[in-house]
């Protein structure tokens, strides 16, 4: 194994360092940081807005999926994509039972084999259905009572399809 | 959300260039938003890999922040094509993947491609700025082998001017114990990875 370290410019692991100092007016300090997780906590209003959209497309592509209205690979492409982005996206902003459904929704998205399998369709559309309610009742952090009987009913369905598989 | 709890070194990252490849506008936003917030003055966008590859060339990032889900290109053939491409603009460019993808196997491969550091959402001021701090303060050596070239998947241990500050001991081997390699990691877990 060759080690490269620091004979070029390029390949000097400390080459970050030439350009960052320590100290000074634009130092991020612990006061920084703070004012950064403010500005994107400001953005929740936002977040939610783009849930909105999220699960506007979502109920779009479910409808293409299950109106035999496009290749079912790439709606489950697109499904999981919305689902992931959704995933990283809720906790930033404190709506962590969106990313609680999400990662619900993209582990069976993982599962699915084409063509898809009964019932499959009605799960996902569950899921999405989940996501209304968050945004319905604008449930923040793990929803509460709500969020945890949202969960176990998606969990307990995921079984049982997996089970009558 | 809430407190920050982690003192670090007050650096001033305020000349580095950043690109930021991500295809979604709201977390392209976020993105640039926090760095502007680090006073960064200089950030560059692209909603791919292809144009990321593209931008490199006459925007030369100091470090470069990557999503994974992308199409046509997704990060981690970006990283490849960064690491091992014979037209790579700059193979050693510092990259920090930031993704939703938390389970085993993607963060061994996302390591295994030669990504610097990997943070997984969500996302906070505090988290991606620790792994920027890491680049910086604990960067890793280069290595070659016959099938990989990247950085070293253990952190080099060097000194550094600073004082550390931060609490807590992070745990320390790659070869972590993972029970169900598809199961969600915390960001802890995934450190051990790359440490």
């Amino acid at each position: 194994m060759a080690v490269l370290n620091g004979e070029n410019e390029a390949d000097d692991p400390d080459r970050l360092k030439s350009k960052v100092k320590t100290g000074g007016p634009w130092a991020v300090t612990g006061a920084v940081l703070d004012k950064a997780q403010k500005s994107i906590d400001d953005l929740s209003d936002q977040f939610a807005e783009q849930l909105a959209v999220d699960i506007a497309d979502m109920v779009a592509v479910h409808g293409q999926l299950v109106g035999d209205d496009c290749d079912p690979s790439e709606c489950l492409k697109q499904m999981f994509h919305i689902a992931h982005n959704l995933k990283g996206n809720g906790g930033t902003f404190g709506f962590d039972l969106v990313t609680d459904i999400n990662y619900l929704l993209c582990r069976f998205i993982e599962r699915l084999d084409l063509p898809l399998p009964p019932q499959s369709t009605e799960v996902i559309y569950l899921h999405i259905n989940a996501l209304k309610a968050v945004q319905a009742q604008n449930l923040t952090g793990g929803g509460g009572e709500v969020g945890k009987s949202l969960l176990n009913g998606l969990e307990q369905v995921i079984e049982k399809w997996g089970q009558s598989k | 959300m809430g407190a920050i709890e982690i003192a670090m070194s007050a650096l001033d990252i305020s000349q580095l260039k950043f690109l930021i490849v991500e295809d979604n506008p709201f977390m392209r936003a976020i993105l640039n938003q926090l760095l502007r917030n680090y006073h960064v003055r200089t950030t560059k966008e692209a909603n791919d890999g292809a144009s990321a590859f593209m931008e490199m060339r006459t925007f030369k990032p100091d470090i470069i922040l990557l999503d994974w889900e992308m199409q046509p290109l997704d990060g981690l053939d970006f990283v490849k094509l960064v690491r091992t491409g014979d037209d790579s603009p700059d193979r050693f460019v510092p990259i920090i993947m930031v993704t939703g993808h938390s389970e085993a196997h993607r963060i061994t491969d996302a390591r295994d491609s030669g990504v610097n550091e990997f943070l997984v959402k969500p996302l906070s001021a505090n988290s991606l700025f620790s792994r920027i701090t890491e680049l910086i303060e604990k960067p890793r050596s280069f290595v070659e082998t016959k099938s990989y070239f990247g950085p070293d998947r253990r952190r080099r241990s060097v000194s550094y001017d600073g004082t550390e500050r931060r609490g807590g001991a992070a745990p320390t081997g790659m070869d972590i114990e993972v029970a169900d390699a598809d199961q969600g990691m915390s960001q802890t877990q995934l450190d051990s990875m790359f440490d």
